[in-house]
């Protein structure tokens, strides 16, 4: 995408990609000026911000309704014939931009359930207990095996529930303190979801900087890490200044249940993926290479069956049911059973990101609104005239309003989509190139999404440690964390975002356009 | 690029007035069109002035020939040789 070679003349076709008539008019024309094409997005950010952030409910269908609610009150603003906005929903969801995001999270989320299906999570727990480590060092090592799960299956958020199931309790039996030990959790989950090739934020980030995927995560390396290596020491003196509960107890009966070192194969999983990304194979062929090679550690090591990774559930009256009933990937069910369909983990992991897959769709279709309506560019040329007045400046206004806009909606895949657009136009004003934008997005995008009461994976932790105490029964309600209590304490987080207004001032890690050539870009 | 290499590259403080070479060919995005045939791309504070292009070409990503270029006013001259890409938002 973006790279659509033309003849040497430049004769390039421009007239109806414009976002205008030609004339400096908009493309499409609303009542109340320009401003009001801006109606359907801005609509969805305050359905979100109400809906996420102080209704707490993190539903991404919701976020699709509200979003679709705005694009439908956004028409009757249009003056003359709607068609032109209808055609602008359509042009917007048919940009590479969306379908690309799309595609590329099947490819990720069939890869992360199949490796979790084969107990990667169990091997981090078998090697957490071999290490033995005391009260001080445990949250520091689980931010590090947590950092290590989300890199390699992408979900921050699949790592938090793991982790708060088994490494929390463990660690607050250790004399580790709760809270502690729950911002050591969610700074794992931010350096995978950052970091990860196959997280969903990374791919988001860029697609729509217009950047490779394995370019994204061999640059974005050097950010994520010297905030891990402050962050890892910092766990280690907070946890040494904090104490525990006092509890008498032993962590490794939590352990014992878990752990099986045969999960950690699945290192090589990970890293087939990342080796692959990153040394410029497609990201669909690299994510296919991992998913092939966690089906077959998975199957050669027992750590999972063939029905654990695709099985059709068929009726016993199904006509050719009975018959087949050999293959290992077909179960026929009893009479009367409810349970007929598809399952595995190939379907759960791309059924995980079916929501998001609309969502996105349609928020590039109100972003598309607001280019053609004009309010794009008016907020352009304030921020040119206001904010980015020269290149230092407008990374940190990159920098500010990412940040600000994961900061009050929850669901940070949403909000990243949102703002893309304009990163995008701010950074190319300056011929930042597509890595360096995408860095600077999905660092705020991951960071703030585990550091507040109101964010996604800070209330997914909040909701698994709910469970603690039917499980555990010296695990009382009072040891849950109070959410806020944790805010100071997500190291990684504010040192990321931390590393990117350092960088922006100082120049660090800065790539213009002429540093590197885009021919790797096309790879997308 | 090795993927080791790939890692290590950008590990640097980069000017906010990168240098051009004259003689080197370019790929850039217009930022602005200015008049009669000129305009103007910002390579972070570096202003590249961009003769023979149209005002349908800002924010289009164009190459251009670098014919000079002065340091101290980190101010640079060329000519517009195509078109070779969109704006990742073609808006």
């Amino acid at each position: 995408m973006g790279t659509n070679d033309t003849d040497p003349d430049g004769g390039f076709d421009v007239g109806p990609d414009d976002g205008d008539d030609g004339n400096g008019e908009p493309a499409l024309e609303f009542y109340g000026g320009r401003g009001m094409s801006a109606f359907p997005l801005a609509f969805f950010i305050v359905w979100a911000i109400l809906q996420t952030a102080l209704w707490r409910i993190a539903d991404t269908t919701g976020l699709t309704v509200g979003m679709l609610i705005g694009l439908i009150v956004g028409m009757f603003f249009v003056k003359g014939s709607w068609t032109g906005y209808a055609n602008t929903i359509f042009e917007g969801m048919t940009q590479p931009v969306a379908v690309t995001a799309v595609v590329a999270w099947m490819w990720a989320g069939m890869f992360a359930e199949t490796m979790q299906t084969g107990g990667f999570v169990d091997g981090l727990v078998w090697l957490a207990d071999a290490v033995g480590v005391g009260a001080v060092m445990f949250p520091a090592l689980s931010f590090v095996l947590a950092a290590l799960l989300a890199t390699g299956i992408g979900t921050g958020y699949g790592t938090v529930i793991a982790f708060v199931v088994l490494f929390f309790p463990a660690g607050v039996l250790l004399g580790a303190n709760p809270v502690i030990m729950f911002a050591a959790i969610l700074s794992g989950a931010i350096f995978g979801d950052n970091l990860a090739p196959v997280s969903d934020t990374t791919i988001v980030s860029a697609v729509t900087q217009d950047s490779d995927i394995g370019g994204v995560v061999a640059t974005r390396f050097k950010y994520a890490l010297i905030a891990a290596v402050i962050a890892f020491p910092a766990y280690i003196v907070a946890s040494s200044m904090m104490p525990g509960l006092g509890i008498e107890g032993d962590a490794r009966e939590i352990f014992l249940e878990a752990a099986d070192p045969v999960g950690l194969i699945h290192l090589l999983s990970m890293g087939i993926v990342i080796g692959a990304a990153v040394s410029g194979r497609h990201i669909v062929e690299a994510i296919s290479w991992g998913i092939v090679a966690a089906v077959a550690f998975n199957l050669a090591f027992g750590l999972a069956a063939i029905q654990d990774i695709l099985v059709f559930r068929a009726p016993a009256d199904g006509p050719l049911a009975e018959p087949l009933s050999f293959l290992p990937f077909l179960e026929v069910l009893e009479p009367g059973s409810d349970a007929v369909g598809v399952g595995g983990s190939l379907l759960e992991g791309i059924a995980g990101f079916f929501e998001l897959a609309i969502l996105i769709l349609f928020i590039i279709a109100g972003a598309q609104i607001m280019i053609r309506g004009g309010a794009f560019d008016a907020i352009l040329s304030f921020t040119f005239d206001r904010l980015a007045t020269n290149v230092r400046n407008a990374e940190l206004t990159m920098v500010g309003s990412s940040a600000f806009i994961n900061a009050i909606i929850t669901i940070n895949t949403a909000a990243e989509i949102a703002i893309g657009p304009y990163i995008s136009k701010l950074g190319e004003r300056f011929n930042i190139n597509g890595y360096r934008r995408a860095n600077i997005l999905d660092a705020n995008t991951a960071a703030l999404g585990y550091i507040f009461p109101w964010s996604g994976g800070v209330l997914v932790g909040f909701e698994a440690m709910q469970g603690l105490p039917d499980e555990y029964g010296w695990f009382e309600q009072g040891m849950i964390v109070n959410p806020v209590e944790v805010v100071p304490f997500v190291f990684q987080g504010w040192l990321l975002v931390a590393v990117f207004v350092v960088a922006a001032i100082t120049g660090f890690g800065r790539e213009y356009v002429i540093d590197r050539e885009s021919d790797e870009v096309a790879r997308i | 690029m090795s993927m080791l290499s790939s890692y290590f590259k950008g590990w640097q403080f980069r000017s906010t007035t990168p240098s051009l070479e004259p003689g080197s060919e370019v790929n850039v995005f217009l930022s602005e069109y200015e008049t009669d045939g000129v305009g103007v791309a910002n390579i972070g504070d570096t202003k590249l002035r961009v003769d023979g292009v149209k005002p349908a070409h800002v924010e289009k990503r164009i190459r251009v020939a670098v014919t000079s270029f002065d340091e101290t006013e980190s101010v640079g001259h060329g000519e517009f040789r195509g078109v070779v890409g969109e704006s990742s938002y073609t808006g």
